[in-house]
């Protein structure tokens, strides 16, 4: 299909490079420089999508990142893309796009019956009606939900890739516009390392788009072009296009979203890569400036009249900017709605490239000036006049104008026909103030532009930033160059820069918005909500006028509630066109001045990203880190299975020959107490504790007693809580008099670490305590079982004779080779050995000790089976079967706190009436009646077994295992006064309503006397 | 039957990463072979400290905050007011530390850290854009420079960062556990920058 609405001249586009793509199936072609937008409209297709609630026919309005209407389903497959803005769709070849909220066709659409109902379907429909009776709600929003039709997600993964990255700069500058341009071109030439980013794909903002007399267009693309030039070569300025800043958060903390490939299409970062590396899609930076200047623009409102959503009503500026940069003429005959002197420009540069245009003045005082240049132009004009009716159902024929009212309220006399394509509008502009917002700074509405501006007054101060240009109210570009060269220099001073010149403005002529007249609502024949016609304030979630007189009449008068009940401002766009409007038209009901309503607050993100930009590459095996122990490969070589504990990768166990899970792991327990197995216990927790106070803190840490502890000697202890409970436990050995050798759980390690320091530090900063984690120094294998010593005295000049290295002391020689620290301590109850070496020789150690274990058949068992045997010996694991609500009374452990010390953390809450009341959930040992049940770990210990929930709790079961050694099944758990339990039975019920009896017992179900530990 | 194993030599020291090396353009990346590393704690300001370090190990301790000096064999670098690590050959670790804890007054710790951590050394141009990905740390030349040290986190991972020339070449000191971790993020980042 030919390009009906290109220019055969202008335009800011590469005609040599011809580009064909597809929307809803049908190929069109475009050129180099397009956006989807900009080609689709050259193509005379207007009809873009339909309205989110009513199905009307939409076409595009806008010609920015502020678009409502134009939202589109970029690509297919993993590639697709929901929601996305088609003037932001830089075109590329092969790109297919589709319309969305439509079905079956965007021509034919079964919803738009909504349109008709439309009296029944007012704001607040929905929650009003679907959400009684509430179990409903679910059904109704299914149905609501695919009625509404908005973009659908890719169910495949992401296959692009992005890139976070952190930056720092002095000043940094949002807008490349006038503004942006003589801020960033001040501070770079001063010497401030500055960051410019800009939304769009080249600099100038306006100045691409706008219209101006032909002396100032030439002189102002000159001035961007050489500003940019410099910018580019100076090395203190990074420039980032196609950089969206999208949040700004307190510290001058501000992220931005830079499209690197996205306007290369699908697997466009594949083309990029090359040999200077991979491209991502797109790249998140998060960005901390000492100042920020924001130069962000400003977003021309639409016009709130009669019908004015049909395909073919476009803001002024937009035609400008698709006539100007694109080389389009949306339509030959064109009428110019406006009540601001901005939009005059619009109409004589739509008539300069041939159009015949007609504008329409709701003001009835306008300067001089204007009507003549109109006049030389051949342009009809009527001033004190209103578009009161919009026709054509899926694009613009005609409009309907009628005189207005003095006071602009209603219309009188004969309505006549137009009869025209577009309907160019323009309401005003309104700051783009959204930045200033989110950074808590407060807007100060003013009258002379009618619309918010920064107040500077009220900005938050620890986020110091300038506002320069169209963002502060300023809409001449002179004005534009002048402020933003002012905060420029502001800028690099408050960061200690010498200020330099700035930039040389050219002396151009446009007076920017000029004189406005503000007519928030447009009246027609019949009162607003009366009649078929619609007047649209926000587009995107179709809120009319009549949405806001009735949340009006019922008593929604708050800008909050009125944002909440008729939905303005919560689509995508976040009422980027619409918030102004919809705030001026409550005020007028209310009778009230707009300051007197206020506005709603600006919220990151500014437009729309990607959970993929902000994610980064921290994806995959990036997104969390995995530790690995020095014998890790050994571990993989060995076809272990692993178990995430914390961070680590541990084995859980390691099958051989095809084992399951069970077979594996009730084979290895068994192997431990048969002969020795060996255990990676790299991950537990290990600190150094050096000083003279060492066992002064360990008595206040733990609940026994450290004083006497011999060199060489190892303790348990137990580790509370301000509130008596336990939270961590290890044991810990005396290096030397004032030299210990802490070792905590492997997921408790930086808790307890920086429990240690916290005491240290806020408690008892006069103690000569130091202390280090030294985790990672130490690789440890764990020998276990009866012939733990015979595999060790067969490799290592240590005494192993129980009298010489008796079972809770450490020695110190060589093992396998490898200097060791050899702590003989137990977590199974078996003999056992644990070898601590330097962590540059775990892997020898590991690969050593298999190779002198095969006489022994030495099994390496993995975290399960570790949890099996210590279950085995009645061993708690802290975390597991504690839950920071049990005292080591609860646990029976009464044994472990000392009666004489005179004080240790917790001590003090173990007496407060509800820890020392009896009766608490006890530890006890469970074991069912059927030896071969299983207990679920979680299950509840009932009072009273009941046909369903709820019935009385007693208690649950904390650990639960098949025990190879004890020939049945074990558990653990916590009943209430469990202690004096033990014998009798207790049925427990589970989720599928199975009750299970089982017999409260020890908790230690093996070698109760503890011979095997210490023979 | 049993097994006799040689006593192990410098041969047999692993570091986590097995001295793994990148090129790319503009980017050099190697796992430093393993160094000795003392983690020193004490009052600085107190002479008694001064001389025993100075004394045992030729090394100034009293150092401006964030920077490290390099003398002979040895560099200290300042972790905090009352902290030093120090490098050192790692066949002379033992002998510094019992000399040290000789000759150190009371209210100070030495520990062996040595296998702790690993290093990464960066150079070539792109350092700074790579670091950067995973950093808050501001890494410009001119706040970050030659002889300044910075411990920060990269990704997820706490880190230690030193500039040895400005070229730039920069040292990232990681925990052992994290090193791999660490060293798949540079590389994925490499390609980026």
């Amino acid at each position: 299909m030919s390009q009906i609405c290109r220019l055969d001249t202008g335009g800011r586009i590469d005609r040599s490079k011809k580009l064909r793509f597809k929307f809803d199936g049908i190929t069109y072609t475009g050129y180099a420089g397009d956006t989807l937008a900009s080609a689709l409209l050259a193509n005379g297709v207007r009809l873009l999508g339909r309205s989110f609630k009513y199905h009307r026919p939409r076409g595009l309005i806008a010609a920015g990142s502020e678009e409502p209407n134009a939202l589109i389903q970029l690509e297919e497959g993993a590639y697709t893309e929901p929601n996305t803005r088609a003037t932001s769709i830089e075109l590329y070849d092969g790109m297919i796009a589709r319309s969305q909220n439509r079905w079956p066709s965007l021509g034919f659409d079964v919803g738009a019956v909504n349109s008709l109902v439309a009296r029944f379907l007012p704001a607040g429909f929905y929650y009003k009606t679907f959400m009684w009776p509430a179990s409903m709600w679910l059904t109704y929003e299914k149905f609501i939900r695919r009625a509404a039709g908005l973009g659908v997600s890719p169910i495949e993964p992401d296959p692009d890739s992005y890139h976070s990255t952190y930056a720092h700069c002095d000043v940094l500058i949002i807008g490349a516009g006038p503004a942006g341009l003589a801020a960033a071109a001040t501070a770079t030439a001063s010497g401030a390392r500055v960051i410019l980013v800009d939304e769009q794909k080249e600099a100038g903002g306006s100045v691409t788009g706008a219209s101006f007399d032909s002396d100032s267009r030439t002189k102002l693309h000159q001035w961007v072009d050489d500003v940019s030039a410099t910018l580019e070569g100076s090395d203190n300025c990074t420039v980032l296009m196609r950089t969206t800043a999208v949040g700004y958060f307190d510290y001058n903390y501000i992220t931005a979203v830079q499209k690197v490939t996205d306007h290369l299409g699908p697997g466009g970062s594949d083309s990029a890569s090359g040999a200077q590396g991979k491209q991502p899609r797109q790249r998140f930076w998060k960005i901390r400036a000492k100042q920020v200047v924001i130069a962000a623009g400003s977003i021309e409102r639409p016009l709130v009249f009669a019908d004015n959503d049909r395909p073919g009503v476009m803001l002024a500026n937009a035609v400008d900017t698709y006539i100007n940069r694109y080389a389009v003429l949306p339509g030959d005959e064109i009428v110019v709605f406006t009540n601001n002197d901005s939009a005059y420009r619009t109409a004589i540069n739509a008539a300069s490239v041939g159009a015949t245009v007609t504008l329409i003045d709701a003001r009835s005082d306008v300067a001089k000036a204007l009507c003549t240049a109109l006049e030389n132009a051949g342009i009809r004009y009527f001033t004190g006049h209103a578009v009161t009716a919009v026709e054509g159902g899926k694009g613009v024929k005609s409009v309907r104008v009628m005189p207005l009212s003095e006071d602009g309220k209603t219309v009188h006399g004969q309505a006549w026909r137009i009869d025209c394509s577009i309907v160019a509008n323009s309401g005003g502009w309104t700051p783009s103030a959204h930045m200033f917002s989110q950074s808590g700074g407060k807007l100060r509405y003013d009258e002379a532009i009618a619309g918010f501006v920064p107040d500077m007054h009220q900005a938050k101060r620890i986020n110091p930033n300038h506002s320069a240009g169209a963002c502060h109210g300023t809409f001449d570009t002179s004005g534009c160059i002048r402020e933003g060269r002012d905060a420029g220099q502001a800028a690099v001073l408050a960061c200690g820069y010498e200020v330099s010149q700035g930039v040389d403005a050219p002396s151009v002529s446009d007076d920017g918005m000029g004189d406005i007249a503000p007519i928030w609502l447009v009246p027609t024949v019949h009162p607003v909500g009366e009649g078929s016609a619609k007047h649209f304030h926000d587009f995107q979630n179709d809120v009319t006028a009549a949405d806001i007189h009735l949340a009006a009449r019922e008593g929604y008068l708050s800008v909050e509630h009125l944002k909440r009940y008729t939905t303005t401002g919560m689509a995508t766009d976040q009422g980027k066109t619409s918030n102004l409007n919809a705030l001026a038209i409550m005020a007028d009901i209310r009778g009230a001045q707009i300051p007197e309503v206020g506005t709603t607050t600006f919220r990151p993100p500014y437009t729309p990203l990607t959970f993929g930009a902000v994610g980064g590459q921290e994806s995959g095996e990036l997104f969390l880190q995995e530790r690995h122990t020095p014998m890790h490969q050994c571990h993989v070589d060995n076809g272990a299975v692993f178990e995430d504990v914390g961070d680590w990768k541990r084995p859980w166990y390691f099958p051989r020959n095809g084992e399951d899970f069970h077979s594996a792991v009730q084979r290895e327990c068994y192997a431990v107490r048969q002969s020795v197995g060996v255990l990676d216990a790299s991950t537990l927790g290990k600190i150094d504790i050096q000083g003279a106070d060492s066992a002064w803190l360990l008595e206040m840490v733990y609940t026994n007693n450290w004083q006497k502890l011999a060199v060489g000697g190892c303790r348990y202890g137990l580790m509370l809580n301000e509130h008596g409970m336990i939270f961590d436990d290890g044991v810990t050995t005396r290096l030397g008099e004032n030299h210990f050798h802490m070792t905590t759980t492997t997921g408790g390690a930086a808790r307890v670490m920086s429990w240690l320091e916290e005491w240290l530090q806020t408690e008892w900063p006069e103690l000569d305590v130091h202390c280090t984690s030294v985790t990672e120094q130490w690789a440890v294998a764990a020998l276990n079982g009866p012939n733990a010593r015979a595999l060790l005295q067969s490799i290592s000049d240590i005494d192993t004779a129980n009298e010489s290295f008796p079972f809770m002391t450490m020695r110190e020689g060589l093992v396998a080779g490898i200097p060791a620290r050899v702590y003989r301590i137990s977590f199974t109850g078996e003999l056992a050995y644990e070898i601590n070496v330097p962590a540059r020789y775990g892997k020898l150690l590991w690969e050593r000790l298999a190779k002198a274990g095969e006489a022994f058949d030495l099994c390496q068992y993995g975290t399960e089976a570790m949890h099996v045997l210590r279950a085995e010996k009645g061993f708690i694991i802290v975390g597991q079967d504690t839950d920071g609500t049990v005292t080591p009374y609860d646990m029976d452990m009464d044994w472990i706190v000392s009666k004489t010390k005179e004080d240790f953390l917790g001590k003090r809450s173990l007496t407060r009436s509800d820890t020392k009341r009896g009766k608490r959930p006890q530890f006890v040992g469970l074991q069912t009646i059927d030896p071969l049940q299983v207990l679920p770990e979680g299950a509840h210990i009932v009072a009273e077994v009941r046909d369903q929930p709820p019935m009385p709790t007693i208690g649950h079961v904390t650990s639960s295992y098949m025990s190879p050694n004890v020939g049945r099944s074990i558990a653990l758990g916590v009943l209430n006064d469990g202690l004096a339990m033990k014998g009798s039975t207790v049925q427990l019920r589970l989720m599928d309503g199975q009750v299970i009896d089982a017999q409260v017992t020890d908790p230690v179900f093996i070698d109760k006397e503890g011979v095997l530990t210490r023979g | 039957m049993t097994v006799k194993f040689d006593n192990v030599t410098p041969a047999d020291m692993a570091t986590p990463l097995l001295a793994a090396n990148h090129s790319s353009d503009g980017l050099l990346m190697q796992e430093l072979s393993l160094t000795g590393k003392i983690s020193l704690r004490g009052d600085f300001a107190n002479s008694a400290v001064r001389d025993a370090v100075q004394q045992s190990m030729s090394l100034p301790v009293e150092i401006d905050a964030n920077t490290f000096d390099r003398v002979g064999d040895g560099t200290v670098f300042w972790l905090g007011p009352d902290e030093r690590m120090i490098y050192s050959d790692i066949g002379s670790v033992d002998k510094h530390i019992s000399d040290l804890r000789g000759k150190l007054p009371g209210g100070c710790s030495v520990v062996d850290v040595s296998d702790y951590y690993t290093v990464i050394r960066l150079s070539g141009e792109k350092v700074r854009a790579v670091l950067a990905s995973g950093t808050p740390l501001d890494l410009h030349r001119s706040v970050f420079s030659k002889g300044q040290c910075a411990q920060t986190r990269f990704g997820t991972a706490s880190v230690l960062l030193s500039v040895h020339d400005d070229i730039p070449v920069m040292d990232l000191q990681v925990r052992w556990s994290f090193a791999e971790y660490v060293w798949k993020y540079l590389c994925k980042v490499a390609d980026y920058c």
